[in-house]
């Protein structure tokens, strides 16, 4: 490499350097005109969209043990257990006027499986289980995370 | 003299580099065994397997809806573009129409999902390399498009939202405005990364002449995408094979020219990427005024049942051509899914291309292959 | 050129090694005879102009016995992908000639279909496994696999029969 051409290389580094830091000195003085993009995490918490997929809830009241969930979950997470109804026992219905034929005696879902893709809440008929926005849940133990929604006592 | 004398008993050896699973520049967990003879390389094995999770055992045995959450999990960072591919070897099977809305939506979140896509490729490259500010304005931009997919489908990164006939809902007047308001901030972007690393001088000097892997190489190896592009041939499926809308859009291919180095080096395959942004933002603009009205889904059934049969399909992906081998025998579960992940081809070129190369070389070449363990292992 | 074209040009150069042009739908694929998948693919590749190869791996036919193989080439210049199917019997130890001189993406496609399903590729230069570990035992995909209860002393179910914690699903 002659003289020159190492002269020439030593300008081409300088003047795209500073084209680079001009970029960086124009969003620094935005930052401090407009403020930052980032947001202070526990103190201030974004505001999530409608329909977004975080932890899962049953509302038992309305649940007819159709196990459509169960069925559709791709890692088996949903654990379900019902039984038919004695001869003779009085049949109640939901709160859309479905009647619940069958006796639901389990409804766990082991949260730390569930990975969050909605086809269980697509396929409830009754809408009973759905996603709501929850996402800091975070427990000492792995065994808690399985979740009782028949003996619900948050 | 003397000394001399000493240096030609001195006995050289070649030094075992393990470029471990756990390393920042690798993208993933990959392991390199590199053979150097001083700083320059004899050989580099790369050892995969260290995120297999089975994805074509599991889909044997469970239903094909329940296939999309895992087809999603294989390419994490381009997540919509992998289910939007499986959706359409199955619909290929099936002969189920989708309806005009939904290929518009399909087209139009795969396009944004390609920016998210390379914007990872373009700020990781620079922190491989060593410049740390391009990673930031990257992501910050990024956050933007994965709220508007937050909003479409209640996920950041794993969606479940193409399904098969369509998509799993619609999407509403607010979200498009959204991204209208999202195209117009990112057309003044790209000249600011362009002017933070693409023609920055210390970055050209390490990445061209580096890694060079010209057509006939990618032939043999099987190389597609990106990597086919930068050594100048002229071939994107979305153009020469269209599927879905991209027959009615208008688009250009960007080819790698040898501008800074030689044809088909590092250099070459990243600025691909970074034109490759300007033009999905082109098919976005135009095909988000006139989304048409109509249902957001063709008529399939709740328990879809999929006739006996056999296809290969293959999409453009932003890291290359994912293929989907399906068979089916006529039931409600898959028989045989086979996924050709294009990753898994790029990796097996490192010992060949880099031969003769520095280490700081290899990493460099590593970056430029644009690589996602997820989609290796499966 | 459609596949219906290439398959009678490859059954006229080849009588021997060509078996027939599959009837399924929507992609028909030819049967190759085992001991001249090399001869046809090198063919392919130098004559016909197939410049790449788009998959390459194995299906376990358990109902028939027998283990396959499919090669997708796809050709630049004729824009089409034809698929090859090598049929085996279904046993320990059987082997196909490799086609890894030919194409070197067949190197890795290969290993890893050893992997899963224990076809050895003759004249292969590095067959081992590539996806599970070296000393894995056991061929993942095929359909009467069992997971092994330990690896080196690592269970390896998320969970055992037997356990309380565990529903097993519905």
């Amino acid at each position: 490499m002659t003289f020159g051409e190492y002269v020439a290389l030593v300008k081409d580094i300088g003047v795209t350097t500073l084209k680079g830091m001009a970029v960086t000195w124009r969003v620094f003085m935005k930052v401090q005109t407009k403020g930052a993009v980032t947001i202070q995490y526990p103190e201030t918490r974004d505001r999530l969209p409608m329909g977004s997929r975080g932890l899962l809830f049953n509302d038992v009241e309305d649940c007819i043990a159709c196990k459509q969930c169960a069925t559709a979950c791709p890692v088996d997470c949903i654990y379900i257990e019902a039984d038919k109804k004695a001869a003779g026992a009085e049949i109640d219905s939901t709160k859309g006027g479905v009647k619940k034929t069958l006796d639901l005696k389990r409804f766990d879902i082991d949260v730390s499986l569930c990975c969050y893709c909605g086809l269980c809440s697509a396929a409830c008929p009754t809408e009973c289980l759905y996603h709501t926005k929850e996402y800091e849940y975070s427990k000492f133990e792995r065994d808690r995370f399985t979740f009782d929604f028949l003996n619900w006592h948050h | 003299m003397h000394l001399s004398h000493q240096a030609d008993n001195l006995r050289t050896d070649e030094l075992l580099i393990n470029m471990g699973p756990q390393h920042p520049s690798t993208h993933g967990v990959l392991r390199i065994i590199i053979t150097t003879d001083g700083e320059i390389v004899k050989a580099a094995h790369p050892e995969i397997g260290y995120l297999h999770r089975c994805k074509e055992k599991h889909s044997e045995n469970v239903d094909w809806m329940a296939v999309a959450p895992f087809v999603d999990r294989m390419d994490y960072l381009a997540s919509m573009n992998n289910s939007m591919g499986y959706a359409i070897a199955v619909e290929k099977l099936m002969g189920v129409e989708v309806p005009r809305r939904a290929e518009y939506i399909r087209v139009i979140i795969s396009e944004l999902q390609r920016i998210a896509s390379h914007q990872m490729a373009f700020g990781t490259y620079g922190l491989d390399i060593g410049a740390f500010t391009p990673f930031m304005h990257a992501f910050r931009d990024r956050e933007k498009i994965l709220d508007i997919f937050e909003a479409i489908s209640g996920a950041r990164l794993l969606y479940n939202y193409m399904w098969i006939g369509g998509t799993y809902r619609d999407i509403t007047p607010e979200i498009v405005k959204q991204i209208k308001e999202y195209c117009a901030y990112f057309a003044g972007q790209i000249s600011q990364y362009n002017e933070l690393l693409s023609y920055n001088k210390i970055f050209v000097e390490r990445t061209a002449n580096v890694g060079i892997m010209d057509r006939e190489l990618c032939w043999s190896y099987g190389l597609t995408g990106p990597m086919l592009r930068g050594a100048g041939m002229k071939w994107d499926l979305r153009k020469d094979e269209p599927y879905s809308i991209y027959s009615e859009v208008d688009f250009d291919v960007p080819v790698g020219k040898g501008e800074m180095g030689t044809l088909g080096d590092s250099w070459d395959r990243y600025m691909v990427r970074m034109r490759e942004m300007e033009e999905s933002l082109k098919i976005v603009n135009q095909l988000i005024d006139g989304i048409p009205d109509g249902p957001h889904r063709g008529r399939v059934a709740k328990k879809i049942r999929v006739p006996k049969g056999e296809v290969f399909s293959r999409t453009e992906c932003p890291r290359g051509e994912l293929g989907f081998y399906i068979i089916s025998d006529g039931s409600e579960i898959p028989y045989r899914i086979k996924v050709k992940s294009p990753c898994f081809l790029n990796i097996s070129t490192l010992d060949e291309v880099t031969r003769g190369l520095m280490v700081a070389d290899l990493v460099a070449t590593v970056g430029s292959l644009d690589i996602v363990l997820g989609e290796v292992d499966r | 050129m459609t596949v219906q074209d290439l398959y009678e040009k490859l059954k006229a150069k080849f009588p021997a090694h060509i078996v027939e042009l599959s009837e399924t739908k929507p992609d028909p694929y030819i049967k190759v005879e085992a001991a001249g998948i090399l001869e046809v693919v090198q063919s392919l590749r130098d004559e016909f102009e197939f410049q790449t190869v788009a998959n390459l791996g194995g299906i376990d036919y358990i109902e028939e016995k027998q283990f396959a193989v499919f090669y997708h080439l796809f050709s630049y210049t004729h824009k089409v992908v034809v698929a090859l199917k090598v049929f085996l019997p279904r046993e320990d130890g059987v082997s196909v000639p490799s086609v890894a001189s030919v194409y070197k993406a067949a190197n890795w496609l290969e290993r890893e279909t050893y992997d899963m399903y224990g076809i050895r590729f003759e004249g292969h230069p590095d067959m081992r496994r590539i996806l599970c570990p070296e000393d894995w035992e056991g061929y993942p995909l095929r359909k009467d696999y069992k997971t092994p209860d330990y690896y080196r002393g690592i269970p390896v179910p998320l969970y055992f029969e037997g356990d309380s914690s565990a529903g097993g699903g519905h």
